[in-house]
């Protein structure tokens, strides 16, 4: 049975000194495809329109919102930042325009 | 040591050699956010905490800032002996203040009661049409009185919306500045009847201890 176990996509064994025949669940390996996306929420406090410069792609992110934006365009759009030129002094650092959703 | 004269007798409770300057800090969130206590252990509704969809927006470089409240005070007045007592309401409160900070205009366009800013870089827009009567807002007014031990004061305001016209005054060799800026808390039903309107805190070590 051990040696069984190690082939894999077999979905008929035979036993071949009983000639019987084991019926088993098929494995399939499920091929897990690179992620073509990443979702990205606005933390920026109006309408925001970005273009992704490695794909070209026009995004416009209503206030809050989350959007799917190409993977490609993910760590350029991680880098913009907006604000911190607080007048009085209360959150002087710029944050950023997108937050990774999980 | 009491006075030879004047001093009442029994308990009293007298007030702090102590003294606040300068204006609170004004920061202003949308109404439907939930107050950061909501409600703290005794029960009073306070503080902010932004998020994505309720941003804190800190209102920038105030000048003359001032509280006033709203009252509706009508006299009982009896013909024979005149007036017996006054019968109060209070209507609202409201913030007065001078703007000297306008950008960014996300925060700017709620003060002036404008539309939602769209930002294409390397520009930022907002319209002014039609008032949003719908937009509300919860004021927190935090002030450090002293810095070293971080004793402070707040006044929360529930539920208030921006009224009134504004003026932007333009003179030469001076900051442009905004004046007529009214932020007027009304009662929020939602909360305790007594704390409708706002809620006053205090922070202080060495004093309530």
């Amino acid at each position: 049975m051990g040696n069984r176990r190690n082939i894999r996509n077999s979905t008929r064994y035979t036993d071949l000194e009983s000639g019987d025949i084991d019926e088993r669940e098929s494995f399939v390996e499920e091929q897990v495809k690179p992620p073509t996306g990443v979702w990205l929420r606005s933390e920026f406090p109006g309408t925001l329109k970005v273009n992704g410069i490695v794909s070209g792609k026009h995004y416009v992110f209503p206030q809050g919102s989350t959007l799917y934006v190409d993977a490609e365009d993910v760590p350029n759009l991680l880098e913009k930042t907006f604000g911190g030129r607080g007048c009085c002094g209360s959150n002087p650092q710029a944050r950023p325009y997108f937050s990774v959703m999980e | 040591m009491s006075l030879v004269t004047g001093t009442p007798y029994g308990t009293i409770t007298d007030q702090e050699d102590l003294y606040l300057e300068g204006a609170p800090t004004l920061y202003i969130q949308d109404y439907n956010a939930d107050p950061f206590n909501n409600p703290d252990s005794d029960g009073f509704y306070w503080g902010m905490s932004g998020t994505s969809t309720y941003n804190v927006y800190e209102v920038g470089c105030v000048t003359d800032v001032s509280l006033t409240e709203n009252l509706t005070m009508s006299d009982v007045l009896c013909d024979n002996v005149g007036v017996k007592d006054t019968v109060q309401q209070r209507n609202y409160l409201e913030f007065v203040f001078t703007l000297q900070s306008f950008f960014p205009y996300s925060v700017l366009r709620h003060l002036i009661k404008g539309g939602t800013v769209t930002r294409t870089a390397p520009t930022d827009k907002f319209g002014l049409g039609k008032i949003n009567n719908n937009l509300r807002y919860m004021v927190y007014c935090p002030k450090v009185y002293d810095e070293d031990v971080g004793d402070y004061v707040v006044i929360h305001l529930h539920k208030a919306k921006f009224v009134d016209a504004w003026t932007l005054n333009m003179p030469f060799g001076n900051q442009w500045n905004m004046t007529g800026l009214k932020l007027r808390a009304f009662a929020d039903t939602g909360k305790p009847s007594d704390q409708q309107f706002a809620t006053i805190f205090r922070s202080d070590a060495s004093v309530i201890t």
